[in-house]
Parts: structure tokens; C-alpha cells; sequence
């Protein structure tokens, strides 16, 4: 049975059965987190992977492990990250950043997909939720996606879900951003045009949204975005990498040792003694590096300053990402001073200089918010608006404390196709950023021409998403090619084709529509009427007669 | 009806300060009930280990996780078990600088209320409640509560004046039940499985609310699984690198991975599997195995110790309810027991103290509505020769409750000179008295003797001793 079945009953029912549950999953780039609709309290709670004696997120790390003359087997979560040095050649960590690539990813003498690593990890939340409840039924789940994935990546995140057997079950995707502000609500009392920037930096990904309180009454309260940024390769690993880089050349220096000749288990520790580097800094003023696997082993010591002097260039990317959210806000540039808050999300906002940045910014850092619970937010929010999707909030006697909610959730990037205008190739919009996905549907009339049959039978749509207001062609990403064959045999320019666009307002992806619509009484249009869903690796072919 | 909801600005807090972990909350300005504080923002544990470090470059303290991460490093001074240190009025010498132990605990309150800078820059800390191990001497409480408010007077947090109070577990526990409504039965037994010890306090409740503890076990406590977890550790990372002692290192390196593993190992030993553990530390890093027979050779003593226990209790037939408490119910064991001996758990919130002082916070109880009873009214010990001088050594505080397991204390006697010891009291005004005179008959032939004292008091408060006549 899918959602909307146990929607259904929910409604006539007017409440949860106890053993329904209800799920927002953060699939993170370096933890995960599942959270569920407790109907006792009315909120999200998280799952404790740890069952309260360590951390609740569990590391997005799957590991494959062979011991001799023993079977292989599959260690997710905390177990994989602790022996990531033992086992560093199977041990796969950040898959998130590969979603939607064809990337493969040797284990066990086979390729896999990112998708299917990342399944892996649903599936080990899932089987920890069941392990709380074995008579668990999954009524409806929602899983965050950062606001830049691409289509691609979006898809494949539904199909690692679908991977994961949790088909039937999901509802959609939410950005992550969005599903932080959604539990930044509900957890505080925000004013009638207020302005919240909320600040998601993870491990792979930055994510800013601007919302606003569109309207506030005893009633409702209208939650509208205004205005998104950021980018989905730029986040706390990155940093890693450039510190990691950084203590090669003290290594070198120190004992002559290269990269080349380090060990993969060097390798593995020098990249986690980055990591720890980085955390342990945001502390302390200083941290003494320790390179015990070195002959001989020597200590490097390391100030917050110099480590910020590293990552210099990084910061000032960053602090661009920022500016251009406010200056490429949907209705228009957003003054920083229009800004009341600033709320941080996500791991690597714990640094001191993100504050310190913000800070300049903004010209306040009484502004600057820094969340309760970075690490649960998103799940948390993903849980609320799987409850809402299932219509558990609009039942005031449900939830009574809290206001009914409504938002506006727009379309992050512009989406359209190439046209090829003869002398040069361009990016048509069809759907522009910062269209409500509810409106996101938009219809073009193209007439074929061309100098052979060939040209007047078949038709290529190459459907493109712009990340960026200023990308030019090359720099748009392609969502998937479709090729239409076998169209009615017509003169030149005799052929109108209707096409339309549309989001998938659930999942965020692009769905299309194609129809012959003949041409103006002149030539009968035929039955030719197909709907397509792009995709990125494999061209769809679509045959009209 | 709608609660008149706290201004977002305005925090009421409550703090559970144990013996070796710290815990925080918070009201929620929309419900009015209490929120844990995580500082680690939920990537770690909302308990924060009592552990401090002084940078002696930076001039910098730091408090739990950071400091127990930085306790190993140079240029700093660490400071651990800081509750232990005030009931001993222990004082510490920081770079030439001594500092009593509740100056230290102020200094660690400050810090960790920095998290309220964070999440709410425009914070106003309203009132601040402070819950102690309810053994802690009432004293250490005034002590305390005076020290705290001479130390926030010098605080930015000031500016908006705010009550501090010191309470007590079971006190906390109280306003838990009252701010969720559950004062409903007549009585109920309060478990506190916590780090120090296994502890059962009978508690009626009426206008006027009585506690007394029935119950105490250091064998059934945090501390105990922790170091046969350890032992375990230990044995197992010495036998992999054919070793036969641990250096100061690994045996640093190997308390770390105590607080890691213990979650791993209890599940393993509730779920009777085998666990495997990591060790990282070593170069190279290597995994061993530990099979369930040793989990299982190590924890069920305790387990069935637990189970016997409850036996000495009356169910809830006797309309008795159970409200736990304590990082000790987090592993499910304790709570089937209870179940299979038909207890009914009242609350089983694991931070109920925590949350109770937040809720005392907002709305302070008047101190004589809880009557503790069946605490000793003065010290008991004995006169000891130390240094040249003969002073009074206590074995069991006033304060204490008769219940309470006292630890026992080794004496090392002059077979021509010490063939008794004198169990005394010592009151408010120092005066004491002898309540009994303990004859000695060593086996023993030579010149000195070694004996261990116990003292206990049986269910109508008669003091009971015990000597064992120790091997030299």
C-alpha cells in the first residue's frame, strides 16, 4: 500500500495507528539521520542509532569487508567509519557527492552505482527503526536533498530509495534548507515579515535559503522562500582535502617522505588526522598534529590563524555564495540589513571563522542564530513535512498548539532546453528559479524544419537545468535527451510539436509532455501524445508511429 | 486554553551536575516544559563530561568533551572529578593560582551557559537551578548556591539579574512529576541507576512529601561496568600485542575507547552477540573479536545482583509505581526485570532530573514541603593517629541516609597497643561521643595488624559493624 492509502485512513480515522510510522531521512554527505512523527508528543523525534550510549546521526559509510577463508560482509554506520583505517580501499565515505553520476565504485569484485551505496544506508536506518519496532509500518518518508542538486541527482536519490524498498513509502524529496526552516518554525515564534536566512553547511554541500513570513494569523502561517544559494560541492570535506594537501608538503619537509610512497593506511590516517585537525580547531587556538606512522614520527603544530590562512581561498568563495543569494533574491536584490536572522545549520557552521564571516556581513552577530540541534534539523524538518504531506497538521484537534502551515516551496534553478537558432546554440528558460513548484508547468509550440526526411520525422529535446543566472551553455547541466522518432511524414516547417515542461512538485524532478499538433487545418494533427522523464544517462527514445 | 508562553528570550535552566557528567535544559518558550541542551548541537551526547582544562598559553578553560580531548596535551591543566573535590573542599593549584572546587564549578557552569550565546545571541538567563546527588551535605549546597551568584555577579549574564538555587535529585525528581502532572499515587519507589551507585528511594507524596533511601549498591553501578569494560579492553588489546602492562599512553588511549565502545558492548552483551572492537590508536590499527561468552561472564553477575535486589521490594500490587532514572536504564535489562517482577513505570525519563530543575526554575517549591527522613543527624568514625596527632576520621557523613553503603575503610593496628577500636559520633558543635567499643582478636603473631572497618545501619537504624582481619 502506498502514502496516500494510510493518508486516507489517517483521515478517516483522525489519528496514527501506534505502529505507523512516519519518517524524514537527512541522507547526509557524513552522518545520516532518520527521524519519526511521534503522534504522543505531535513532533518529529530522531532516532538514535546508538540507543542513547554514543551519537545519534550514523556515518554515511559503507565498508565492504573480506577476511581470509571468511565470508564478505557489509558494516554501515559508526562500526565502518571506526575502522576506515583498517579497511580504507573498501571503505566508501561521501557517496553523496557522486549522486546522479555514472560513477562506479568497486566492492566485492562488482561495480555499483552511487545510488546503490547510498540504498545501503537507507536501508541500514531503516533496519535500526525496525529493530525499535518490528511490527514497524512505514506509512509515509520523506528524504532531503540539498537545494543544488541537480536533476540527476535528485533521481538518483529516488532510486536509491526505491533500492531501498522504500517505494511504496516515499512521498518525496525536500531541500535541505527548507526542511531546516520548516523545524526552525515550528520551534520558534517568528513575526510577520521576518526575514530568516538559514545558513546549511555540511560536510559536501552549503545550502543558503532566504525565507520570509509572508502572512501570520491566529489561523496559518505562510512561509515563502525568497531567495536560494550556495553549492553542492562546497562544504566541510573540502576543507579537509585542502588541509590534507597542506600537511603532505609538512610531511615532505619534515622527512622527505612523498606522497608516493606513503601507504594506503598512512593515507587513510593522514586525511582523518585532517578532519580531527579541523574540529579540534575550532576549540583551541592551536592543535600539535601528531604524525605517528612517519619515521621518524615529529608533531606539527598548527595555530587557528594559519590553519584559516589555508583555507583562505575557501572562505572567500564562501562569503561570495552569500552575497550573490542576497543579491539574486526571486523579487529582486535583499538588502543584508532586511535580514533579522541568520540561523546555522550543518557541522562545519561550527567554525568559528563562519560566524566571524556572517558577522561582517550582516554587521551584527546578534543576528546570527546558531540552531539547537544542526546535526537533527533536516531529518527533523523532513519528518514535519512528511506529517503535513499526510495531512497530520491540518487536523487542528491533532496539533493544536501550533498554526496550520503553508509553504512555498519554488524551483531553485532555471529549466529549459538547447535551441538551436542556426548561427548559434543557447539556453531557452522555460521554467524560471524561483517559480513555485506548483506553477512550474510551462508549454512551448516548436515547428520542425530541416532539409531531409529524416529532419521532418524525428526531433531531439536536450533538456537543460541552469544552475547559475550567468552560466552560459556549456556550463548548464543536462537533465536527459530525448529523442522522438517516426513523426507524421510532412513538408518542411508542416510539423508543430507541443511541448511541455513540468516539476514533479514531490520530488523535484522534470517531467515532460509531447503532442503532434498537425498544422492549422492544413494537416491533421496525429494521435501522437506522450509524456517522457529525462534522464541523464541514457538518452529516452520515443518512437511516434 | 492556551499557556501563557515564555518571551523566546527568557531561558529558564536547569542543570544536573553529577559526579562525572553534566547535563543541561531548558524550558521551551512554546510549551512551557523543559528541552535538553545539547552543546555538541546533536552530533555528540548531551552529556558533558566534568572535565576541565586550563591552557596555559591561551589562557583559556575548556570544559568537557574539548577539555577531556585536550586533557592529554601540553601547556594545559586538567582538572576532573570536580564534584568529588567539593565534597572534599579540595582546592587546585592552576599556574601559581590555587582555586577552590566550587570556584571551579562556576567557572564550568559559565562555559557551558556560553552555549546560550549561540542559539540565542539576545538571551536573559531568568533563573538558574543547580541539582545535586541528593548525598551531597545540604552545607555544600549553601556553599555553592553563594559562590555561583558571587561568580555570575561578575558576568556580562548579570545585567538581568537571575536567581540561582541548589537542589537536590530527588527535589528535582518532585518538580519533574509535579510539572507533568503525575503526583497521582500515594507512593512510589525512585530508582537512580547512575555512575556512582545503584540507589531505591520509597517516596510518599501528600502535602507533605517524604523520601528516604532503602536501597544502595556501589557493586550496581556506572563506574563498576565501565571498569569491567575497560578490564576487558585491556586484557584483550594486551594479549593482541603480547604485552603485560599498559604505559601511561594506552592506558589513556584505552579509557577513550571505554566511552566509545561501552554503548557497543552492552548492546552486544543485550542482544547475546559477539562484538568486534577497533583499536585505532596503535600504528598499525587492528580489530579483535569478543566473543558473548566473555560479555556474558562479565555482566550477569551484575545483572542477577540487579534482579535480587528488586526482590526486597514491594510491586506495584502494594501500589507501588517506579519513576527511573540514571544512564543505567538505558540498556534494557534493568527494565525487564522490572516488567518481569510486574513494577509499572510512573516516568521513565532518563533526564528527568535534568528537566525537574528547569521546571524548579520557573517555579521554585518551598523547601520544607520535602521531608527527607532516615538521615544520620551526625558524622560516625573513629579517632586515627596521622602525622603525630590523633584526629577524628569520618566513615559515614551527617546527612548520609541510613541505607547508604558506606565504603569501608582499611586501619593498620599496633598489636600491643590497638586491641579495640571506638566507633564515635561526631555532632554540629564537634562534640563526640562513643556509641560502641569493637574488640580485636588478631590470629595474627606479628607486631602490626591490618583490618578493614565497615559500618552500616540495619532497617531500624542500629548501627551494625563488620572488621575482616586482612592478610599484611
Amino acid at each position: 500500500m502506498n502514502w496516500e492509502h494510510y493518508k486516507e485512513q489517517i483521515k478517516i480515522n483522525g489519528e496514527l495507528e501506534e505502529d505507523w510510522y512516519i519518517l524524514g531521512i537527512d541522507l547526509g554527505t557524513t552522518n545520516s539521520v532518520a527521524s519519526y512523527w511521534n503522534s504522543r508528543t505531535g513532533k518529529p523525534e530522531p532516532i538514535d542509532v546508538s540507543n542513547g550510549f554514543g551519537k545519534i546521526p550514523m556515518p554515511s559509510v559503507v565498508q565492504y569487508r573480506q577476511e581470509e577463508d571468511l565470508e564478505g560482509e557489509w558494516v554501515i554506520g559508526e562500526e565502518a567509519l571506526q575502522t576506515f583505517r583498517i579497511y580504507p580501499e573498501s571503505t566508501i565515505m561521501s557517496v553523496k557527492r557522486k549522486m546522479g553520476s555514472k560513477d562506479k565504485i568497486r566492492l566485492n569484485n562488482r561495480d555499483y552505482l552511487p545510488e546503490e551505496i547510498a540504498a545501503m544506508i537507507l536501508k541500514a536506518l531503516i533496519d535500526h527503526v525496525r529493530g525499535l519496532n518490528p511490527k514497524m509500518i512505514l506509512a509515509g518518508v520523506v528524504v532531503s536533498v540539498p537545494y543544488d542538486f541537480d536533476d540527476a541527482a535528485k533521481k538518483a536519490t529516488i532510486r536509491a530509495c526505491q533500492l531501498a524498498g522504500l517505494s511504496d513509502g516515499l512521498i518525496g524529496l525536500i531541500e535541505e534548507p527548507k526542511a531546516g526552516t520548516l523545524a526552525y518554525n515550528f520551534r520558534h515564534d517568528l513575526n510577520k515579515d521576518e526575514k530568516v536566512m538559514v545558513f546549511d553547511f555540511g560536510g559536501g554541500t552549503l545550502d543558503i535559503t532566504v525565507f520570509c513570513v509572508a502572512e501570520k494569523n491566529d489561523e496559518a502561517i505562510h512561509l515563502k522562500v525568497i531567495s536560494e544559494g550556495g553549492e553542492a560541492y562546497h562544504g566541510g570535506d573540502h576543507i579537509d582535502e585542502l588541509l590534507y594537501l597542506q600537511m603532505i608538503k609538512w610531511m615532505e619537509e619534515k622527512t622527505g617522505q612523498t606522497r608516493e610512497t606513503m601507504t594506503v593506511e598512512s593515507v587513510a590516517e593522514l586525511s582523518q588526522r585532517a578532519k580531527e585537525t579541523k574540529e579540534r580547531l575550532s576549540g583551541v587556538m592551536n592543535y600539535r598534529v601528531p604524525y605517528t606512522f612517519c619515521v621518524p614520527p615529529f608533531v606539527q603544530n598548527l595555530s587557528r590563524d594559519e590553519f584559516e590562512e589555508i583555507i583562505r581561498p575557501f572562505i572567500q568563495k564562501t562569503k561570495a555564495l552569500v552575497l550573490q543569494t542576497l543579491k539574486e533574491g526571486y523579487n529582486g536584490p535583499i538588502n543584508p540589513d532586511e535580514i533579522n536572522r541568520v540561523l546555522l545549520e550543518g557541522g562545519s557552521s561550527q567554525m568559528p571563522w563562519v560566524k566571524r564571516m556572517l558577522g561582517e556581513i550582516f554587521g551584527d552577530t546578534d543576528k546570527i542564530y546558531v540552531s539547537e540541534q544542526p546535526a537533527l534539523d533536516i531529518s527533523m524538518g523532513a519528518t514535519y513535512y512528511a506529517a503535513m504531506k499526510l495531512g497530520l497538521l491540518k487536523h487542528r484537534d491533532l496539533h493544536t498548539f501550533d498554526r496550520q502551515v503553508h509553504f512555498e516551496i519554488p524551483v531553485p534553478h532555471d529549466i529549459g532546453f538547447e535551441i538551436d537558432y542556426k548561427d548559434k546554440k543557447d539556453f531557452y528558460s522555460m521554467i524560471k528559479r524561483g517559480t513555485p513548484y506548483a506553477l512550474a508547468k510551462k508549454t512551448m509550440r516548436f515547428t520542425l524544419s530541416g532539409n531531409n526526411d529524416e529532419d521532418m520525422t524525428s526531433i531531439d529535446l536536450k533538456i537543460l537545468e541552469r544552475i547559475k543566472k550567468e552560466d552560459q551553455l556549456d556550463s548548464c547541466k543536462l537533465i536527459g535527451l530525448v529523442r522522438i522518432l517516426g513523426l507524421p511524414k510532412r513538408p518542411k516547417g508542416k510539423t508543430r510539436l507541443e511541448v511541455t515542461l513540468s516539476i514533479d512538485e514531490m520530488s523535484g524532478t522534470v517531467k515532460g509532455h509531447i503532442k503532434d499538433m498537425g498544422y492549422s487545418g492544413e494537416y491533421e494533427a496525429s494521435d501522437f501524445n506522450r509524456k517522457f522523464s529525462p534522464n541523464r544517462n541514457e538518452m529516452q527514445i520515443i518512437q511516434a508511429n | 486554553m492556551k499557556l501563557s508562553r515564555i518571551h523566546e528570550n527568557h531561558y529558564y535552566i536547569g542543570i544536573d551536575f553529577g559526579y562525572h557528567t553534566v547535563s543541561m535544559s531548558a524550558l521551551d518558550d512554546r510549551s512551557n516544559k523543559p528541552v535538553m541542551l545539547d552543546r555538541t548541537g546533536g552530533y555528540g551526547q548531551i552529556y558533558v563530561p566534568t572535565h576541565m582544562v586550563y591552557l596555559t598559553k591561551e589562557y583559556t578553560w575548556l570544559v568537557g568533551e574539548e577539555a577531556t580531548m585536550m586533557g592529554a596535551s601540553e601547556d594545559t591543566v586538567f582538572i576532573d572529578n570536580l564534584l568529588t573535590g567539593l565534597c572534599e573542599r579540595k582546592s587546585y593549584d592552576v599556574e601559581g593560582v590555587w582555586y577552590e572546587s566550587e570556584t571551579l564549578i562556576a567557572i564550568y557552569i559559565n562555559e557551558l551557559l556560553k552555549h546560550l550565546d549561540n542559539i540565542n545571541p539576545n538571551h536573559i538567563v531568568k533563573c538558574l537551578t543547580l541539582t545535586l546527588p541528593d548525598r551531597v551535605d545540604y552545607k555544600i549546597h549553601q556553599l555553592l548556591e553563594e559562590i555561583l551568584t558571587l561568580h555570575f555577579e561578575k558576568t556580562k549574564k548579570w545585567k538581568n539579574k537571575f536567581q540561582i538555587h541548589v537542589i537536590t535529585n530527588s527535589e528535582a525528581m518532585l518538580a519533574f512529576l509535579e510539572g507533568y502532572n503525575l503526583i497521582v499515587r500515594k507512593q512510589c519507589y525512585l530508582m537512580d541507576f547512575g555512575h556512582e551507585a545503584f540507589r531505591v528511594y520509597d517516596v510518599h507524596l501528600g502535602t507533605h512529601i517524604t523520601i528516604s533511601l532503602i536501597i544502595e549498591s556501589k557493586a550496581l553501578s556506572g563506574y563498576v561496568v565501565l571498569e569491567k569494560i575497560k578490564n576487558l579492553l585491556s586484557a584483550a588489546y594486551l594479549s593482541h600485542q603480547k604485552k603485560h602492562d599498559l604505559d601511561e599512553e594506552e592506558n589513556r588511549q584505552l579509557q577513550d575507547m571505554c566511552k566509545i565502545y561501552y554503548a557497543y558492548i552492552l548492546k552486544a552483551y543485550q542482544s547475546k552477540s559477539d562484538v568486534k572492537i577497533t583499536y585505532r590508536f596503535p600504528h598499525p590499527p587492528f580489530q579483535i573479536k569478543l566473543h558473548v561468552s566473555e560479555l556474558i561472564k562479565v555482566f550477569e553477575p551484575i545483572e542477577s545482583a540487579f534482579e535480587k535486589k528488586l526482590t526486597k521490594l514491594k510491586t506495584n500490587e502494594g501500589e507501588y509505581e517506579v519513576m527511573v532514572m540514571g544512564n543505567g536504564f538505558r540498556t534494557l535489562w534493568p527494565k525487564y526485570h522490572l516488567q518481569e517482577k510486574a513494577f509499572s513505570i510512573l516516568v521513565e525519563d532518563l533526564d528527568a532530573a535534568s528537566k525537574g530543575s528547569a521546571l524548579w526554575s520557573l517555579k521554585p517549591y518551598k523547601k520544607k514541603k520535602i521531608n527527607h527522613v532516615g538521615r544520620l543527624k551526625k558524622d560516625y568514625g573513629i579517632m586515627i593517629q596521622e602525622d603525630g596527632a590523633e584526629h577524628f576520621f569520618m566513615i559515614a557523613q551527617s546527612g548520609s541516609y541510613y541505607a547508604s553503603e558506606f565504603t569501608p575503610v582499611g586501619l593498620v593496628m599496633v598489636r600491643d597497643k590497638d586491641l579495640n577500636i571506638k566507633v564515635l559520633t561526631k555532632d554540629i558543635n564537634n562534640k563526640i561521643e562513643q556509641v560502641a567499643s569493637l574488640a580485636l582478636n588478631p590470629s595474627t603473631s606479628e607486631a602490626i595488624f591490618r583490618v578493614t572497618l565497615k559500618i552500616e545501619f540495619d532497617q531500624d537504624m542500629q548501627l551494625v559493624t563488620t572488621v575482616l582481619y586482612d592478610d599484611l
